[in-house]
């Protein structure tokens, strides 16, 4: 960083950096509920480009680029996460019940069996779900995004939807 | 995370809906802390692998490193399109632009040189000179961005961004124009500055006269004047705007030629740069700074993280500082005040021992400056920069804090018994993730937290006297500042400082940028043992 010579090149990693970051970290936030967690998705992906040239989809759209990068890393951060749990759940879960049982708990088994649910669709109905629900983003606006129809956009969200239904209820025991 | 119902209950995209968002002010910490740990990382690429407008969205598109395909589409229509510029003129000057060469330089000499349209950019710690073509000089100050092409009659830059000082070449038939959004200033030699802000942009002359076009009307300015193109702007003394540069002597000269004939008739706006600190003393002249009537300095390689320093009894002693610390103490700034300065000032370690008997610490902090400058061929500056900040505001809650009883007791007498510590009048009691303060202005809480979070935090309370604060969060290990207390056996699942902040003491960080006084160094080198 300090070689002047590149200095335009710095300057323009940087601004991509600032413009995406919030997009990156909000997702991998949003998905993880862990600072820790959404940090280092935010400095993985960064990484990635520093380590290799400029990915074609990166050019054509970086929001969908960075936004489905962020998606990938975070559910891949939870499904690490998962593995270690197999190990160790039982214990981690009873103190977060006796740090607040009516809350904490609670909340936070929901959004880890939501997100574990999520992990298992198929990547790209992951992150239309995310970008339909967590960031609001309109059928249109994720079909430009994608380069798709807002058709294909639209039939992808009612089968993602489906489809999270069921492993949310066949993780809850319940009945279809 | 606040969910109402089980899973199953609720719509799967309601619960996407609820999940946590993280506050602004922390996101953009954490933001910060990636970015500067991906600073040491990033590429060097050539130059000329960079053209285009780095804040495009389409900027990748010209990227060479990989091209997408140009759909038919997009070719054609670019055909049409320079048809058409041909038909009107255009595509020749554009044919002439491409002759017209900028070079680069820094302090090293010429890098590299730039085509025309080509982006010039400098970040936060980089200031370039560009030689333009009729051998004009434009200065570029950190954080700026412009570009040059021709103009029917000589030169343009294009100044996006930032601040400039040309040293305009004398122009044989032609002119020397600078652009900004919203002013041109067109010479024929002289030298000058320009800057651009959010808010507008700004001139100043140092030597001859220049001409300035906004919108419809035209002035002229010859030196020392400036003007702004927004009157909510601040006009800085213009001996401030040029103490940047490399060249600040000789601009400096100018002014001071200039004053005396035209002081009567022309004065420059004296305008206080807002103070948000006390700034970084300018560093004196060695010779004239006390220094200790013995030093000794020595590396220490013991690889341990732990500092020790002592100042009492007419002795400095420092057991495996950083050189970072050292400055910290001589020159009382914070880490994130020091700019420009290698890693290594953080990572590698001295023991220092030294006397000035009689000396108190407030005479050996230049002592200190003066064995930085000897030893450490230390050379520095003082510059006001726009750098992020939190601004410390009341929270929508309303403020928390209360301004108990406390004890007073005259200096260096023993507390009476039974009465513990924090009973007493500024007392400042710091743990793992805890402070307690009594009795302090606001400005004090602002102060501390600058420290925990590495940025300068700004009072913006408005809340006048003294309160007492209890302020309990959880550390986060991989903050700077609280690095050593790492060990320190934490709840995971405790509140991070900014909720704390919020939820105990009814106030709230908000992110912003401010000027604030760092300190520049401009040189620096390790130091031998004696």
């Amino acid at each position: 960083m300090s070689a002047v010579v590149t200095s335009d090149s710095v300057q323009r990693y940087e601004e991509i950096f600032k413009r995406h970051a919030p997009l990156i970290y909000r997702t991998a936030y949003g998905i993880t509920g862990s600072h820790e967690d959404a940090e280092d998705a935010l400095q993985g992906i960064f990484l990635g480009l520093i380590r290799r040239d400029v990915p074609a989809d990166l050019a054509r759209h970086p929001e969908a680029y960075f936004h489905r990068a962020a998606v990938n890393k975070s559910l891949n951060l939870l499904r690490a996460r998962r593995r270690r749990r197999l190990v160790d759940d039982d214990a981690a879960l009873e103190q977060t019940a006796a740090d607040d049982p009516h809350t904490t708990a609670d909340s936070e088994l929901r959004h880890r069996q939501l997100y574990d649910a999520i992990a298992e669709l198929k990547p790209d109905h992951a992150q239309i779900l995310i970008l339909r629900y967590m960031h609001g983003k309109t059928e249109t606006e994720i079909a430009k995004m994608f380069g798709v129809s807002r058709g294909t956009i639209a039939v992808k969200l009612f089968r993602s939807r489906a489809r999270l239904r069921k492993l949310l209820r066949a993780r809850l025991g319940e009945k279809p | 995370m606040n969910h109402d119902a089980k899973p199953g209950a609720q719509n799967p995209e309601q619960l996407i809906a609820q999940s946590p968002v993280p506050s602004q002010a922390e996101m953009e910490f954490r933001i910060d802390r990636v970015w500067e740990r991906l600073g040491s990382g990033i590429p060097l690429q050539s130059s000329t692998d960079l053209k285009g407008d780095p804040a495009s969205e389409t900027d990748w598109h010209s990227n060479p490193i990989k091209r997408p395909m140009l759909r038919p589409v997009v070719i054609l229509a670019c055909a049409v399109v320079t048809i058409a510029a041909a038909w009107f003129g255009i595509a020749r000057r554009f044919v002439t632009n491409r002759n017209v060469y900028a070079i680069v330089e820094n302090e090293d000499g010429p890098q590299y040189r730039v085509a025309a349209g080509q982006i010039v950019a400098t970040d936060v710690w980089t200031r370039l000179a560009v030689t333009l073509p009729d051998g004009s000089r434009v200065e570029m100050r950190p954080q700026s961005q412009l570009s040059v092409s021709t103009a029917s009659d000589g030169l343009r830059v294009r100044l996006d961004k930032g601040g400039i000082i040309v040293t305009a070449a004398r122009q044989r038939s032609g002119h020397l124009y600078v652009d900004t959004k919203d002013v041109t200033v067109s010479v024929v030699g002289t030298v000058f500055l320009v800057g651009v802000e959010d808010a507008g942009s700004r001139v100043g002359v140092l030597e001859g006269k220049v001409q300035v076009k906004q919108g419809e009307s035209t002035r002229m300015l010859v030196p020392p004047g400036q003007m702004v193109t927004n009157p909510m702007m601040e006009l800085p003394a213009l001996r401030e705007q040029v103490a940047w540069s490399r060249y600040a002597k000789e601009h400096l000269a100018l002014l001071q030629q200039d004053a005396a004939p035209i002081a009567a008739k022309q004065t420059e706006k004296p305008v206080q740069i807002t103070q948000t600190q006390a700034p970084p003393k300018p560093p004196a002249p060695a010779a004239a700074r006390p220094q200790f009537e013995v030093a000794s300095v020595k590396r220490n390689n013991s690889g341990g993280q732990g500092m020790r320093f002592d100042n009492r009894g007419g002795r400095y002693s420092a057991a495996n500082a950083s050189l970072k610390f050292l400055i910290q103490q001589a020159y009382k700034v914070q880490p994130f005040q020091i700019i420009g300065a290698p890693a290594w000032i953080d990572s590698e370690r001295y023991d220092i021992e030294a006397k000035a008997e009689g000396a108190e610490w407030n005479q050996m902090a230049p002592m200190l400056q003066s064995l930085i400058e000897e030893r450490f061929k230390g050379a520095m500056h003082g510059e006001t920069r726009d750098l992020p900040v939190y601004f410390l505001t009341v929270a929508k809650t309303g403020s928390k804090l209360k301004a108990g009883p406390c004890l007073t007791r005259e200096p260096n007498t023993p507390a009476p018994p039974n009465q513990p510590q924090s009973a007493f009048c500024g007392y400042v009691g710091i743990g793992s993730g805890s402070v307690i303060l009594t009795g302090q202005r606001i400005e004090n809480l602002a102060d501390f937290l600058s420290g925990i979070l590495n940025r300068k935090v700004l009072d913006r309370t408005g809340l006048p006297g003294a309160f007492d604060v209890d302020l309990k969060w959880t550390p986060d290990i991989s903050t700077p500042s609280v690095k050593q207390e790492a060990a320190a056996p934490s709840a995971s699942d405790g509140p991070s400082i900014f909720t704390a902040i919020e939820e105990q003491l009814g106030l709230k960080l908000e992110s912003g940028k401010a000027p604030i006084d760092v300190l520049v160094i401009d040189h620096i080198d390790h130091a031998s043992d004696n």
